[in-house]
């Protein structure tokens, strides 16, 4: 959890073109009362937690070269006693800021028309504590959490492959681009068709020992979606030469996202359809548009 | 003749767009100087130093008994003589957004040829009943005397207002102003030709975002020297701050359209002043 928040944090300042050798952190620490007593009996378990939290924290923060300038903790986040006691469950909220080179060439998640889309980064089989396993397992659906959690074993691969993005990115050859996080590479495309209204058509068919799941939905750390223009494509890849990309498929004229294994179309959503979805619960308007 | 034009920027109470107008005027090719309406107020400093003045945007004594109402009523009493006379010297004055509000309620706007201080015209609350920020399509009317709108026939720009609603007494009142061509600037369709938005008929939300008669953002009085618009076009100062720059190429121009009002009065001031 603690590495997965430092990444997304670092991927969100990479999807706008923030330039990462000037970037600084802000950790807070939201946590269960985590020393053992008669009202915590587990606190062992939870002190254990906070320090494995901690441990991971500062691998990916130096791995990243993000100093932690500041912070906060809450560590009594706990309510009621004895079996009606209610802990919150360990979070860590990272926060980052950086400098940006020059704001014109600044990428965003909508989609723009005639773009392909990249995928940076490699998807694993890591749907664990993911939101289709807390969905279906609401549901009934499914027990468990889902599998294996998604890790950061090696960081600095992934800090490197960010700066060849963020070159891309400052060079203005990239415009288009969206952290793959809640919800795996099918809600961030949705997101991104939605942010762009444009129709989209991808194959996540592709390398890596993730199953059909795993690529859909699957919440692995390092990965971005990047659209690119086609006149761009060759400078593109040759600046991103190297790092694991893997081509998607491309923005279309249409009004629908259509997702795709290899030859099998897995899911057809109307743009429309899903940014009404999307807006829905915000509606605080009484109908006004 | 003068080179370098120095523009007031009225500051303190809640005006909160101060420093940002202070910057595209000098980006005009102006010297800018943030002024506390008190220093104006208890004489420590006088209209008459200054060739421009403008009235930012913000909340003024937080919006109590209506946008612009407080700050409205003080210019009008406090400095009623250092703005006649500002008026009579034939200078510029801007209200923006709060600003405007503000002019309305001092009765320089829609105003008379000498001004009486008597309010004709108000900004009330958006028919939406809530705060809007969003960005709206501007044209000017190529009739009008206003010395700031010169040239420009419709720009992009956002507003951030919850009482922009003009509203007159009477039709009666709204065809003198038209006649006078002291409707400078209306809310348009912006799927409409340019030069060709421009229409009294009521523009649907959130064309027009506030529900203001007549579509109308912005106007001016019969000199054409003072001007009061809802919309923050100092916030379109650079084509960077457009909701849409990302999705075109990138633009080798850093100036945007706002900027053309400033510029106007800046020039205006040098050629006249």
């Amino acid at each position: 959890m603690a590495a997965a928040a430092v990444d997304e944090a670092v991927r969100n300042a990479v999807c706008t073109g923030v330039d990462l050798s000037k970037i600084a952190g802000l950790d807070n620490f939201c946590w269960p009362d985590p020393i053992e007593s008669k009202k915590t009996p587990d606190g062992k378990f939870k002190l254990a937690q906070l320090v494995r939290a901690n441990r991971e924290l500062e691998r990916i923060c130096r791995a990243y070269f993000v100093p932690c300038i500041s912070g906060k903790d809450s560590m009594k986040n706990d309510y009621g006693t004895g079996e009606n006691k209610i802990s919150i469950p360990p979070t860590l909220l990272f926060s980052l800021f950086g400098n940006h080179l020059d704001v014109r060439y600044t990428t965003t998640s909508d989609l723009k028309p005639g773009e392909s889309l990249y995928l940076v980064g490699e998807s694993k089989q890591e749907l664990g504590a993911s939101e289709i396993a807390y969905m279906l397992s609401e549901a009934g659906e499914a027990k468990g959490i889902g599998g294996e959690v998604p890790r950061l074993a090696q960081p600095e691969k992934n800090l490197a492959t960010y700066k060849a993005l963020t070159k891309a990115i400052q060079t203005g050859i990239v415009r288009t681009a969206h952290d793959c996080s809640e919800g795996g590479i099918a809600v961030a495309i949705a997101e991104m068709c939605i942010g762009g209204r444009c129709g989209a058509a991808i194959d996540v068919d592709g390398p890596g020992e993730a199953d059909l799941w795993g690529r859909l939905w699957g919440e692995s750390l390092g990965r971005i979606l990047v659209g690119v223009k086609q006149e761009n494509r060759a400078e593109f890849l040759a600046t991103m030469k190297g790092q694991p990309l893997t081509y998607m498929g491309d923005v279309t004229d249409g009004d629908t996202l259509s997702v795709w294994d290899g030859d099998e179309l897995i899911i057809e959503a109307n743009i429309e359809k899903m940014a009404s979805a999307w807006k829905g619960s915000l509606d605080m308007t009484g109908g006004v548009q | 003749m003068v080179e370098v034009p120095k523009v007031a920027i009225l500051f303190g109470f809640g005006i909160n767009c101060d420093r940002e107008t202070a910057a595209v005027f000098e980006l005009a090719g102006a010297e800018s100087e943030r002024v506390h309406v008190n220093n104006f107020v208890n004489g420590e400093r006088d209209l008459s130093e200054f060739h421009i003045l403008a009235v930012p945007g913000g909340f003024s004594f937080g919006d109590h008994l209506g946008s612009g109402r407080l700050l409205g009523n003080r210019m009008r009493f406090a400095m009623r003589e250092q703005l006649t006379q500002f008026v009579a010297a034939g200078k510029p004055i801007i209200g923006i957004c709060n600003g405007f509000q503000v002019l309305v309620k001092t009765g320089l706007l829609p105003g008379r040829e000498v001004p009486d201080f008597e309010q004709r015209a108000s900004l009330t609350l958006n028919n939406s009943g809530r705060y809007e920020d969003r960005w709206v399509t501007l044209e000017f009317n190529p009739d009008s005397p206003c010395i700031w709108t010169k040239g420009i026939t419709r720009i992009e720009c956002p507003v951030r207002h919850g009482e922009g609603r003009f509203v007159m007494p009477s039709t009666t009142d709204l065809d003198e102003l038209n006649d006078n061509n002291q409707i400078v600037t209306r809310y348009v369709d912006p799927s409409t030709k340019p030069g060709q938005g421009i229409t009294d008929e009521d523009l649907p939300f959130p064309l027009c975002p506030n529900g203001s008669i007549r579509n109308i953002a912005g106007i001016c009085d019969p000199s054409g020297l003072v001007f009061g618009l809802m919309p923050h076009p100092e916030a379109a100062y650079a084509t960077f701050l457009h909701p849409h720059h990302t999705r075109g190429e990138v633009s080798e121009e850093i100036l945007a359209e706002g900027m053309q009002i400033f510029r106007n009065a800046v020039e205006y001031a040098q050629a006249n002043l």
